[in-house]
């Protein structure tokens, strides 16, 4: 996985992440006025675009924008910014799937897009590009998918061509609270599951998000160094 | 100063927070439904035809009316489809405005068209078809490599909204699908081009009901958690807009009485769920799905 | 690539087929008009099933079946407007057929029937016909003046509607009475209660309430307040000799469903 943050100069946060073929660009902007419709009168109202690498958005995107606004709605302290406005944008720039797109096989790449392959990296890049703003949240948060194949084997970060051998695949996103895995804010589970499997997949979804957590921590940790240049000298 | 009362109606409308509050530490719903308790819902007429299957769809007060009709396509050589199909669902929700769908109605036509292809109660191969031939007024089979697909297309048309609509609107399309009887696929004349424009659908011959990967219906639940003196409710089947603007921490299950084919859950006030909780919320869907699919 | 990005419509080529035309004729699984015809007398209306005030999040509503014919309507108003002062209300039809249900084809300008429906996205030149229809008859018996700076909206669904059995004319007829009865279960303040007749008439014979489709007949519906013999519209469909009689006719009907009405209405 590879992050950048501060990418963008003229918005007040933003991150870029790479996560094997997929790359994505999101920025924040905010607290800033929001139109008269969008206002409310004790929460800051979020507002986030999210736009494919290929084409333009249609209702899977529009799907996708939902969830993602609930998960963050959830996460950002919006009651701190009462009548302004919190944008956030989301790039896609690059997809696994797109590969398939130029080779022309339209429904099967509706059929694999469903997968939703980059929403777990969409959400974690959402994480550093809200912290480069400086925007409050309750509590940090970290995505993770798994999918279980046919053997009943749990896949971690699975693939496009796991995904499509899977029996079921999981996208969990976990608050974190003193850098270890606090509450499960979303769940989205599709596929034939049992309940066993359901509470592995939880299980196992907690561990590798701790795991995972701490290499954020440590880009986070990193990031902070760079971005005070007023350092104390030794 | 005097202090002014509201019918719980009103007050439902202009504070639905406390209102809503106010009616569960009393132990009531502002819907007269226990907490436990899910809207009845029935399919009150189902009929197929050459061209069309149509269901009647009542959940509550919420009348849903699901036409699947359908469309050929001819596969291309070297195409090899996904093992699983999904359906093309437009859905369109009747409160008195017209235009553009709604967000409401793009991302429940989506979750369904998601739905289907990950529940994969639709085979690939039950949609494809050899077409046949009429030559001296006797179907035969056309000796070609050929093959042609099946599209459905699933109309959904909602009266009288009241809460969230996945679980009927899924109620509709997986009973619909159950329904569904393809006919004869045939070229008139064994002169004429194999091609879509000139299939056409035999009238004579039995409709063959689609052959799904579905033994019985599944069946969507939803449910609303809620933070009450420390602790969490678990409010079945939202409805009203009170519940369903003021409880944000929601689950949903899609279960076909046996196992379990989505668990969605969105913790919008980012409470603690408990394993047992969500055990809890697993067994009521499976009740529920066995209860429906045994009536 | 579709171009709708709003709605899921799946491939584009995707044709529906035609239905090929049987071999045995009484294998059809269609009802034979002809036989219905049979048992009806020429003065005699159809039985119709008439609903209420079924639909908690519109101000009106009504549902009817008739024949092949399934209508419903819901009336939302009066609600405030948006921009300046008016001075009365405005009213606004909008008929639409479920998008699978075949359109009369002789008005059907742009009929494609062998893409995917569910892609129409503007009123076909029927739907906008009815809709005008419609309106201009119910006009006349609304106290528009009663509700300024508000509108008053009349949404109809046609559920179902066989082209092949019945006329258009039959479906407008009873979508204008499902029209009367959701209004007055809005409570909308209106002057009397508009019903309509439909007729056939070959020149010497005049059937009520036809229900097999028109072939060079005339056919002519006509829209009253019966209160004080009003005609609020009248509908022709090919020539008509002797409008007089035809008016007279359809008259016959429309106070007969207006009884109905009434004595619906009184039951409720």
């Amino acid at each position: 996985m590879l992050l950048r943050t501060s990418v963008l100069e003229n918005v007040d946060g933003s991150a870029e992440l790479t996560n094997g073929r997929t790359k994505v660009l999101v920025s924040v902007s905010g607290p800033i006025e929001p139109k008269i419709k969008q206002e409310l009168p004790n929460l800051a109202s979020l507002e986030i675009i999210l736009r494919p690498s290929i084409g333009t958005a249609n209702t899977r995107e529009n799907l996708l924008t939902d969830k993602l606004r609930s998960i963050l709605s959830s996460l950002i302290i919006r009651h701190k910014y009462p009548r302004q406005l919190i944008q956030v944008v989301v790039q896609v720039l690059s997809l696994e799937t797109d590969a398939v797109v130029i080779n022309n096989f339209e429904n099967t790449v509706d059929d694999l897009k469903v997968f939703n392959i980059e929403f777990t990296d969409i959400i974690n890049c959402c994480y550093f590009a809200l912290l480069d703003s400086n925007i409050f949240l309750y509590e940090s948060f970290i995505g993770v998918s798994q999918s279980v194949s046919e053997d009943k084997s749990i896949i971690n970060t699975p693939e496009l061509s796991d995904l499509i051998h899977s029996k079921s695949h999981h996208l969990l996103v976990f608050s974190i609270v003193d850098s270890k895995p606090s509450k499960i804010v979303y769940a989205d589970s599709k596929g034939e599951f049992s309940k066993q499997e359901l509470f592995e997949v939880m299980d196992n979804g907690f561990k590798i998000a701790g795991a995972n957590f701490t290499e954020f921590r440590q880009l986070v940790e990193k990031k902070i160094e760079d971005d005070f240049v007023w350092k104390q000298e030794a | 100063m005097e202090s002014i009362s509201f019918k719980p109606e009103i007050l439902e409308r202009i504070i639905p927070d406390v209102s809503l509050e106010r009616h569960l530490k009393i132990g009531i719903r502002s819907n007269q439904r226990l907490f436990d308790e899910f809207k009845n819902i029935q399919i009150l007429s189902q009929k197929s035809s050459h061209l069309l299957t149509t269901s009647y769809i009542q959940n509550g007060n919420t009348l849903v009316i699901c036409n699947i009709s359908y469309g050929i396509t001819e596969l291309l050589g070297g195409e090899t489809p996904e093992q699983y199909s999904s359906v093309y669902p437009t859905l369109s929700i009747s409160r008195g405005r017209s235009g553009a769908p709604t967000d409401e109605e793009m991302n429940l036509s989506q979750k369904l068209y998601e739905s289907t292809l990950h529940s994969r109660i639709l085979p690939s191969n039950s949609l494809i078809f050899k077409p046949k031939v009429m030559i001296d007024d006797n179907l035969e089979d056309l000796d070609t490599n050929k093959q042609f697909k099946f599209n459905l297309f699933v109309n959904l048309k909602v009266f009288d909204r009241s809460g969230p609509l996945f679980d009927v609107c899924h109620f509709a399309l997986v009973t619909s699908l159950k329904a569904v009887k393809l006919p004869v696929i045939y070229l008139n004349d064994s002169f004429v081009k194999l091609s879509i424009d000139n299939l056409l659908a035999y009238p004579d011959a039995e409709l063959v009901p689609l052959r799904l990967n579905m033994e019985v219906p599944l069946v969507s639940s939803n449910f609303g958690l809620y933070n009450l003196d420390e602790k969490n409710l678990i409010i079945c089947d939202l409805e009203n807009e009170s519940e369903e603007s003021n409880i944000i921490s929601k689950v949903n299950v899609v279960s076909d009485g046996k196992a379990f084919n989505e668990f969605t859950l969105i913790n919008g006030s980012l409470l603690n769920i408990t394993r047992d909780e969500i055990k809890s919320l697993l067994r009521t869907s499976k009740q529920r799905a066995k209860a429906i699919n045994s009536v | 690539m579709n171009t709708d990005r709003r709605r899921i419509l799946g491939p584009q080529d995707a044709r529906i087929p035609d239905l090929g035309i049987s071999t045995n004729a009484n294998n059809s699984m269609d009802i034979d008009p002809a036989g219905f015809a049979a048992e009806k007398r020429s003065s005699d209306i159809q039985k119709m099933f008439m609903k209420t005030n079924f639909i908690s999040n519109a101000n009106g509503s009504s549902y009817i079946e008739h024949g092949d014919t399934i209508v419903q309507v819901s009336v939302f108003g009066p609600r405030p407007i948006k921009s300046s002062f008016i001075e009365q209300a405005s009213f606004s039809v909008e008929c639409r057929f479920l998008p699978h249900l075949k359109q009369d084809d002789a008005l059907d300008i742009d009929g494609d029937h062998h893409s995917n429906p569910n892609g129409r996205t503007g009123l076909s030149y029927t739907e906008h016909k009815i809709s005008s229809f419609v309106e201009s008859c119910l006009v006349p018996s609304i106290l528009l003046d009663k509700y300024p700076k508000s509108t008053i909206d009349l949404h109809i669904t046609v559920i179902e509607h066989n082209s092949e059995s019945t006329s258009l004319t039959n479906l407008v007829n009873w979508i204008t009475v499902a029209s009367s009865l959701a209004l007055v279960d809005s409570g909308v303040e209106v002057r009397d209660i508009v019903t309509a007749g439909h007729i056939i008439s070959d020149g010497q014979h005049v059937i009520l309430d036809p229900i097999e489709p028109v072939s060079k007949r005339t056919d002519c519906l006509v829209c009253f307040m019966n209160l004080k013999n009003e005609i609020v519209g009248i509908w022709v469909d090919g020539d008509l000799d002797n409008l007089d009689t035809a008016i007279e006719e359809c008259n016959k009907m429309s106070r007969t469903i207006r009884g109905n009405i009434n004595s619906y209405l009184l039951s409720t």
